[in-house]
């Protein structure tokens, strides 16, 4: 019995599996360079949910931390800050590929034992 | 129309540091122009194809458009909270077990504190003194003292929070802190914990420990208690600045009185030195609180325990509040000490 105040555990647990993906997903698409909302469109494209208001922010974040590096191109009628995966940002996202393709595995070997 | 967006973005960047506010405005900014091109493009598609540009302007979908990303976007709050770096909790999971358990200390002792030096001020400075108002001067100033003490732990807490960096946390629940974690050098990450510190400190060693050495503080104040002058609570002009205590109370009385604190002090070593508790130190500690307890009652019924001049000026004796005062707190110490006790050994089993 799940009490009335408490938020929809699918929900809640369906957030949580999210977060770490969004991060690896963003990487991963920034081998070309891309500004807020074209990334928000590849993802959206690729099936990852993710919303404007968390991947901006979270862009930010990343840049911070050298894993992406931002631009401001002014070339265009607006100017659009792009984002690149940078060497350490590359590794990263490898190592994250690495770990997420262990976990599939994991999970897929758990699945079929029961 | 741009007053919409100008507002949505002015409301978001005054909630983040003033350092991120030029990059956020200019991130939000393009975020929101993004968003509202790429919907125009779709609604001028949807209505080419539906044949309705007569029926809506291009300036009105515009403004619903513009409606549509800000509601989308959400509460600029919380957009904001997605930009700041700050922590967003007073005190974080790595210090609350630190911080209650402090409190459980402080918050006591600063009750006692305030109800003894607010009950003696009563009692000095009021001519008629009577044991309601004793009661009621007492708690009402004392409640007071325990809220500043409470506000002032945690005032210290938060400090403390805020000063340590934020990688260097434990608990953050943030995937990209997580990658940053990574990125790290090694030597700054904490030592890696291993079995060894199980054998170093038996489990429980350390708040045993803690309260041992908290205790031992409190005992050496109390020793301290007969030499403090009248000075210390601005009434030194009642007897020239000498002691509460009455200069010529029995030496047997004070030397009673500091042996059994130097009993009670033997325990705290042996427990800060064992690190765990045993039976025969919680005998070892409620026993002599009791004998305390029981002394200093004798103590008080039978010898003039106040200096004679204060003595004079108190129109209630000393006895009728201090007596109570002794045991509530000795009772409510037996209490805790047992509680304490049980939860070790639930713990940690019998030594």
């Amino acid at each position: 019995m799940i009490p009335a105040d408490s938020p929809d555990p699918l929900a809640l647990h369906l957030q949580e599996v999210r977060r770490g993906t969004v991060v690896l997903a963003c990487l991963t698409a920034c081998r070309e360079p891309q500004y807020g909302y074209s990334l928000l469109d590849t993802l959206a494209q690729a099936g990852v949910q993710v919303e404007a208001n968390t991947l901006y922010p979270l862009l930010r974040r990343l840049d911070k931390q050298g894993l992406l590096t931002a631009e401001w191109n002014t070339d265009e009628p607006r100017p659009r800050k792009y984002y690149t995966l940078t060497d350490a940002g590359a590794r990263i996202a490898d190592d994250l590929r690495t770990e997420w393709l262990a976990l599939t595995a994991s999970l897929t070997a758990l699945w079929k034992d029961i | 129309m741009r007053t919409l967006t100008d507002r949505y973005v002015h409301a978001v960047v005054r909630r983040v540091p003033d350092a991120m506010r030029p990059e956020v405005t200019a991130d939000v900014t393009a975020m929101i122009a993004d968003m509202t091109e790429a919907r125009m493009a779709d609604a001028r598609m949807t209505e080419a194809r539906h044949d309705e540009i007569a029926a809506a302007t291009e300036a009105d979908v515009e403004a619903a458009v513009e409606i549509a990303v800000l509601e989308e976007l959400g509460d600029p709050a919380v957009l904001a909270r997605e930009y700041s770096d700050s922590p967003q909790h007073l005190i974080g999971p790595q210090y609350f077990p630190v911080y209650t358990w402090l409190l459980t200390w402080v918050l006591p002792v600063a009750l006692v504190a305030a109800l003894v030096s607010n009950g003696l001020s009563y009692t000095l400075s009021t001519a008629d003194a009577h044991i309601g108002g004793l009661l009621g001067t007492a708690i009402g100033k004392s409640i007071p003292a325990v809220f500043i003490a409470f506000a002032a732990v945690t005032i210290l807490f938060a400090i403390i929070e805020r000063a340590t960096p934020m990688g260097t946390q434990a608990g953050t629940d943030n995937a990209a802190e997580q990658v940053g974690e990574k990125l790290r050098p090694v030597a700054a990450r904490r030592p890696r914990w291993t079995v060894d510190s199980l054998k170093e400190v038996p489990p429980g060693g350390t708040s045993v420990r803690a309260d041992a050495i908290l205790s031992l503080v409190f005992l050496v104040l109390l020793a301290l208690v007969p030499f403090v002058p009248t000075t210390a609570v601005y009434v030194g002009h009642l007897n020239d600045g000498e002691t509460f205590i009455n200069p010529d109370l029995g030496l047997f009385w004070l030397i009673g009185y500091w042996v059994l604190l130097a009993v009670t002090a033997v325990g705290a070593v042996l427990r800060i030195r064992r690190r765990r508790l045993s039976t025969g130190l919680v005998a070892l500690d409620m026993i002599t609180d009791l004998v305390m307890a029981v002394f200093l009652t004798i103590a008080l019924l039978t010898q003039d325990v106040l200096h004679p001049a204060i003595e004079a000026l108190t129109s209630l004796p000393v006895e009728l509040w201090a007596i109570p005062l002794i045991w509530a707190i000795t009772i409510w110490d037996q209490v805790s000490t047992v509680r304490g006790y049980r939860t070790h050994l639930a713990a940690h089993g019998r030594s």
